[in-house]
């Protein structure tokens, strides 16, 4: 045996042994999944809304936002035409769409969400150019601000009825994430929130993953999404991460961050993918399929009339079969004020998407194979009958 | 001795895996087609396109279906997944969707495990109607669309 190929082999040696020691499963595991239910959510009302020819019910964004004279608007993104829908919250009825012209001095490209801070002030974001633009309520552009990043896994801002734009003072915060899994990520290098200032267009970042997402592969896409949303009467912010079984808030008045349980009494642990992060041989199916089978946490909000928050659990499909899959059964966890969990209602599977957020509740918007409609149920916060 | 037997057995396991996708798809496409009053020996490809996936990968195959899907006599398209009619005829077009050689799968009959895929995939026949390759449409792929007619 030569001293080359020794040498070789020696390379080879420590090539799988670090291969080996990066492919670690670890388990999130949910050490405080027995607490008491006392409240639930109880379906109390319905809207329907309903749609013209260039619209379908799936959208990535809506919004409910409230005039000066209190009046309820509910608004929505269609990105085919490149429109804002506006309806009356309370009677149902139809009113405008904004349409935002894609080329030209006012042009902003393909629209991929927007924020209604009011009729005088709206926000339009592009994904592709990483940029926010402001209309007035003539609908011209008064403003816009460039989201380009320095960070080394940059956060690409996603905008969604999920992960809204919050503007707070002359602060815009925005979440996002680039897919993929890192062997050399750290708390500071890849940052999820993008802290815009609207007077100096200065763009800063704050919030990492929890530790555990460096601790394992997570195969990069699903796991890696948040979510975020903003609790207006206590001015805090608050991020879900998929694997994670705590929020963490973010409190604007004095800048300090904390965590704090908010996770499903449905799901004992969540594993991550049994393969290295270096070697990424896991295939796009294969990861699906291991966020199908082990549950994630999803979409959050606060409901300031009934004062809770809100977190969607994507229950555990330990059966899952592609050829028979119908959809995921989801969940709820609830949450007071005070940050203690107060209970979970159950889903049945292709029952409910996304949600808006009304001066009367909580509406959900419904699964439906009507296309010509978008139809929400409301629901409230109720306290669990003892007998 | 050893090391070509374990050579052997991972030759045998691609070649059996690659087998069962090629029956599972080829058992799916010849009822499509069937159904469709047509059958594969009358097409070269036959291009799936899945409406939810890498959305990159499926808007091109998307647009390339709307400009040539007059000219492409030879290419059977099979759209699945599909997540809002409406939204896809507003898309695509009525005029494609009605094609003749244009099908809507409206069973989800792609979703097993062995074939379900986030990429369009293109289905390469032989004259006998059988498949010869199969061809995903990742983003790297940049000769997906080459000799389709």
């Amino acid at each position: 045996m030569n001293i080359n190929l020794i040498s070789r082999l020696i390379i080879c040696f420590f090539l799988i042994l670090f291969a080996i020691s990066c492919s670690n499963e670890v388990k999130n595991k949910n050490n405080q999944k027995e607490i008491e239910s006392s409240h639930e959510l109880m379906k109390v009302g319905s809207k329907s809304f309903e749609l013209d020819d260039e619209t379908a019910p799936q959208s990535n964004q809506f919004q409910v936002f409230r005039t000066k004279d209190s009046l309820e608007i509910l608004t929505f993104l269609n990105n085919y035409n490149n429109s804002i829908y506006f309806y009356d919250f309370e009677s149902e009825g139809f009113l405008y769409k904004k349409t935002y012209e894609k080329e030209g001095a006012h042009g902003v490209g393909d629209i991929f969400g927007y924020h209604i801070h009011n009729l005088d002030s709206i926000f339009i974001y592009n994904y592709g150019m990483s940029k926010l633009f402001l209309f007035n309520a003539e609908e011209n552009m008064i403003n816009s601000y460039n989201l380009n990043q320095s960070k080394k896994y940059l956060p690409a801002a996603r905008v969604a009825t999920n992960s809204p734009i919050v503007v707070v003072d002359n602060t815009a915060y925005l979440t996002g994430n680039i897919a993929g899994e890192y062997n050399d990520e750290t708390a500071e290098n890849r940052p999820l929130l993008i802290k815009l200032n609207l007077v100096s267009k200065e763009v800063d970042y704050q919030i990492s993953y929890p530790e555990i997402f460096r601790e394992g592969n997570w195969g990069g896409g699903q796991y890696r999404w948040l979510s975020h949303n903003y609790n207006p009467i206590d001015s805090l912010l608050f991020f879900s991460f998929s694997v994670s079984h705590d929020f963490k808030f973010l409190d604007l008045k004095n800048g300090k961050v904390f965590n704090k349980y908010a996770g499903s009494k449905y799901i004992e642990e969540i594993p991550s993918i049994s393969s290295s992060k270096m070697l990424n041989s896991i295939s796009k199916e294969e990861i699906r399929d291991h966020f199908i089978i082990n549950g994630s946490y999803q979409e959050t909000g606060y409901v300031p009339s009934d004062n809770f928050y809100f977190r969607t659990v994507y229950l555990p499909e330990s059966n899952y079969d592609p050829a028979a899959f119908n959809g995921l059964q989801s969940s709820m966890v609830l949450l007071d004020r005070y940050f203690d969990v107060i209970g979970e209602t159950v889903f049945g599977k292709r029952s409910y998407g996304t949600f808006v957020i009304s001066k009367t509740g909580l509406y959900l918007k419904k699964f439906s194979d009507n296309e010509d409609a978008i139809i929400f149920d409301q629901f409230k916060l109720m306290e669990i009958e003892k007998d | 001795m050893k090391k070509t037997r374990v050579y052997l057995l991972i030759f045998y396991c691609l070649i059996s895996a690659c087998s069962n996708e090629k029956a599972e798809y080829s058992e799916i496409i010849k009822t499509v087609t069937k159904s469709n009053h047509t059958s594969t020996t009358s097409y070269s490809d036959i291009i799936i396109l899945p409406e939810l996936g890498c959305e990159g990968c499926i808007s091109d195959v998307e647009n390339f279906l709307i400009s040539n899907s007059q000219s492409l006599e030879n290419t059977f398209f099979i759209l699945t997944r599909i997540r809002s009619k409406k939204l896809l005829r507003l898309r695509v077009g009525e005029d494609v969707l009605n094609q003749e050689h244009v099908y809507l799968d409206t069973e989800n009959l792609f979703e097993s495990s062995e074939i379900h895929s986030i990429y369009p995939i293109r289905l390469v026949l032989n004259q006998q109607g059988d498949i010869e390759e199969i061809l995903k449409k990742d983003p790297s792929n940049m000769s997906f669309f080459n000799d389709l007619h």
